[in-house]
């Protein structure tokens, strides 16, 4: 406990008391700047919120046309917080849901560049696209094959940049084998299974010619799935899909030949072709996955942190083969 | 007789460490300050109504659209009270709420330094092992003599009341 008691105190000391105080216009001073400082930095907060959200205003005078991206490999499940470059099943799912139910978009848009991925992601999407209220039109940019051609067959019209990669309607299993390697190097796999193929497709060991048949029934199976899907989708032959899928990509000027495409263009063909379905003025908005705090600081910092790094690595090393590089890329 | 002016106080006081409902009614108006302030991003928000309470939490905690806003609030909202307490309690000892209850912050070590005001704030920071804090601090004002919460402790301050003297017999 603290106790201070005044005695007698001399007019000198209550001076110096005062002088001690703070004035209480300083005071008022001091409170008035951090209120305005905090009203200033809620009204930025607000603004950052307002970034991050990623709900639409509808543009009055045209209806909306919502563009879904399908970008890197489609996949079931989230690779966590450093891979950005994955198309989840859930998330484009969940996007055509609330395309579905929003009033102001008259048709759905896929802008696909992806090489595929799993099969299972790419039917849960195609069947979602097929479930939709609304036309449904996609748009392969630089590549839309296999799991990403299969997403796009759905779809009510394909418009394809002529020089896209396209079609890969095929399915592989394909993996490497280091069983001479380890025999090479005297190195055993000690194999203990319960079920004789538990183990079927370990890298460890040959595969006998029993259970690659068995693998490949598995595959000609997928396969035959992703024929069919193609085929009632396209609305096309059955026997002219399977000439088409031996795995082979198509440029998009080939495959509109082959029926596997609508129209050879872009992004002004996509609007050109809904307006004169819809016979109305049409405006795109982009719609994407909303990320976590998480995913959206290792969004910024980790595409950062590799140009600093490949940066400094560069400037340390230049690689000497860059000049010589062949590249498909014009 | 003559009368002899000792020219003494009105009035003596001693301080004392501020009682614990003053304090709760001082940060209550705190509070209710930074609302208000906050109002702008907070209304970004979305409304609970006719969630149960599972989905409330579900919401909360996942990584959904919800939860990344709840999160964002909750950052944003610890930065304005930080700032807003640290700032105010460096410079003049006292936040807005304890200036209405008439009760301020002074250092167990003399002057108020600017590291002990954030050590006394950090229970506002919304990541553990900080928001432990917040749990444990009310437990140690209410049951201390000196009504210390464990961050006053850690940052060797107190919130105190001048007191006339006459009334000390009175003060809890």
């Amino acid at each position: 406990m603290v106790l201070t008691c005044m005695v007698n105190p001399s007019e000198k000391s209550v001076k110096e008391e005062q002088k001690k105080e703070m004035s209480s216009t300083k005071r008022w001073i001091i409170i008035i700047v951090v209120l305005f400082v905090l009203a200033f930095l809620s009204l930025i907060f607000a603004g950052v919120m307002a970034l991050m959200s990623t709900n639409h205003t509808p543009v009055i005078g045209s209806s909306q046309a919502a563009v879904i991206p399908i970008k890197g490999v489609i996949t079931t499940e989230d690779a966590g917080f450093w891979d950005d470059d994955v198309a989840t099943s859930k998330d484009i799912i969940d996007l055509i849901e609330d395309a579905n139910n929003d009033p102001s978009v008259v048709a759905i848009v896929f802008e696909i560049n992806s090489p595929g991925g799993s099969p299972v992601a790419s039917q849960e999407i195609a069947d979602a696209i097929k479930l939709s209220n609304k036309p449904t039109v996609s748009y392969i940019r630089e590549v839309g094959a296999s799991g990403g051609y299969w997403i796009a067959s759905a779809t009510d019209h394909i418009i394809a940049n002529r020089m896209s990669i396209t079609g890969s309607i095929g399915v592989i299993g394909s993996y490497l084998e280091f069983d001479g390697l380890l025999n090479r190097y005297n190195i055993t796999y000690r194999r203990l299974v319960g079920g004789k193929y538990k183990d079927i497709g370990s890298p460890f060991r040959e595969m006998t010619p029993y259970e690659e048949q068995m693998l490949q029934e598995q595959i000609d199976l997928l396969h035959d799935y992703f024929i069919d899907e193609v085929a009632t989708n396209r609305k096309m032959d059955r026997k002219q899909v399977e000439e088409l899928a031996t795995g082979m990509f198509y440029i998009g000027e080939k495959a509109k030949e082959y029926g596997l495409v609508d129209e050879l263009g872009g992004k002004p063909e996509v609007k050109a072709y809904l307006e004169n379905k819809l016979n109305t003025t049409i405006s795109f908005y982009e719609m994407d996955t909303e990320k976590s705090f998480f995913e959206l600081l290792s969004a910024s910092t980790d595409k950062k942190s590799y140009m600093i790094g490949k940066g400094i690595g560069d400037a340390i090393s230049p690689d000497p083969r860059a000049s010589s590089q062949v590249s498909i890329w014009t | 007789m003559k009368h002899l002016d000792l020219n003494l106080p009105h009035e003596r006081k001693v301080t004392l460490p501020a009682p614990v409902f003053k304090r709760m009614v001082a940060y209550l108006i705190d509070m209710f300050i930074l609302l208000v302030i906050s109002y702008p991003f907070q209304s970004f928000l979305p409304s609970y109504d006719g969630m149960t309470f599972d989905q409330i939490l579900n919401s909360m905690f996942s990584a959904s659209s919800m939860g990344t806003t709840f999160v964002m609030i909750e950052i944003f909202f610890a930065i304005l009270a930080i700032f807003y307490f640290v700032v105010l309690e460096y410079f003049l000892g006292q936040s807005l709420g304890k200036m209405v209850m008439n009760i301020r912050v002074e250092s167990d070590l003399g002057k108020r330094t600017f590291w002990q005001m954030m050590l006394r704030n950090m229970y506002l920071i919304p990541f553990i092992p900080f928001t432990v804090l917040s749990v444990i601090d009310p437990f140690f004002m209410i049951f201390r003599h000196d009504h210390k919460r464990l961050s006053d402790m850690i940052a060797k301050s107190n919130v105190v009341s001048d007191v006339l003297v006459e009334d000390q017999k009175n003060y809890i």
